[in-house]
């Protein structure tokens, strides 16, 4: 599980993914594989990066979609943009 | 001119020498449209469209345009010359603008060729579809060809640092059509479906088990095993 910081709320993170996936929040658990637990495609990867980028205030685009593999993968990603910030 | 010439000297001294056996050619439309197969070789790219009559633009990884020294100039000089074009995978805006490139070719009447696993297959299976080709189809209602290579990994073996004499197939299938969800490319549960379509239609036709998980979940996993 990712270690909480105060920098990003990780339920709220998970809330986000969970709405922008159209999937219960209960589905996105800390470590379920996106492509293969959830169903999500490289296009819908690259769905999410603009989702946060627009949340977050982040570049994200840049990013490999590939790295949106799970919550977990992606709260690194992100915890990391935003500090760096 | 040059590139035509090219073209059909590579063709006839692969017919010559490999002597690959094309079948299918008739189901192939006239218009744009979508040449979607498995992947066993690194020159699955080259084969293809050498081999059928139509000026076909292969996607291929940006990677093989960008290889350092002599040998990668000149690698990269034949894939263009062949008309590869390459989509950047390493990034969102790379995956997107590689998209928008292949339908302004297929919008010109051109014929896109597209790997759908995203990559060689490690062990001959046929691995889930990526979601690029649907997307394609969606977005501008163009039919999809399903194409099986049967042997081509015999010609170039993984790790292999020349071509080996074997003859392989290529099987070209029925057009596949998607009208009746045409421009529904955002909605990700019609691009599975239409992906799956696309796949089983692949594995008709390359005759391979299919294995319902992504090429790179798997390599991810041998990642992380080799690393355990």
């Amino acid at each position: 599980m990712p270690e909480q910081t105060g920098v990003l709320d990780l339920e709220d993170l998970r809330s986000t993914l969970a709405e922008v996936l159209d999937v219960d929040v209960a589905q996105v658990t800390d470590t379920a594989d996106f492509a293969e637990d959830l169903d999500v495609d490289s296009l819908m990867a690259l769905e999410i990066l603009v989702a946060l980028e627009e949340k977050y205030h982040v570049t994200m685009v840049d990013e490999n979609p590939q790295h949106i593999r799970s919550l977990s993968a992606t709260y690194a990603l992100l915890l990391e943009k935003l500090t760096s910030k | 001119m040059l590139r035509t010439l090219l073209r059909l000297t590579l063709a006839a001294l692969v017919r010559l020498i490999l002597r690959p056996r094309v079948r299918g050619l008739e189901n192939l439309p006239p218009g744009p449209f979508i040449i979607a197969s498995n992947h066993l070789s690194f020159f699955d790219s080259l084969f293809i469209p050498i081999l059928t009559p139509r000026r076909v633009h292969f996607v291929g990884k940006q990677g093989w345009l960008e290889m350092p020294g002599l040998k990668g100039k000149a690698q990269a000089l034949f894939f263009r010359s062949i008309d590869m074009i390459s989509i950047d995978k390493s990034s969102g805006a790379g995956v997107t603008s590689g998209l928008t490139g292949a339908l302004d070719i297929l919008k010109r009447g051109d014929v896109v060729g597209i790997h759908v696993e995203g990559g060689r297959s490690p062990d001959g299976r046929l691995y889930k579809g990526n979601a690029g080709v649907a997307w394609l189809a969606l977005a501008g209602g163009f039919p999809v060809v399903p194409c099986g290579l049967i042997g081509t990994d015999k010609v170039h073996p993984v790790g292999s640092k020349r071509l080996h004499v074997a003859r392989f197939t290529v099987n070209f299938g029925a057009p596949l059509t998607f009208e009746e969800d045409h421009g529904r490319q955002a909605d990700r549960r019609v691009r599975r479906t239409v992906t799956d379509r696309i796949t089983q239609a692949i594995a008709a036709q390359s005759g391979q088990e299919y294995a319902d998980i992504y090429l790179s979940t798997v390599r991810e996993r041998m990642k992380q095993n080799s690393g355990a």
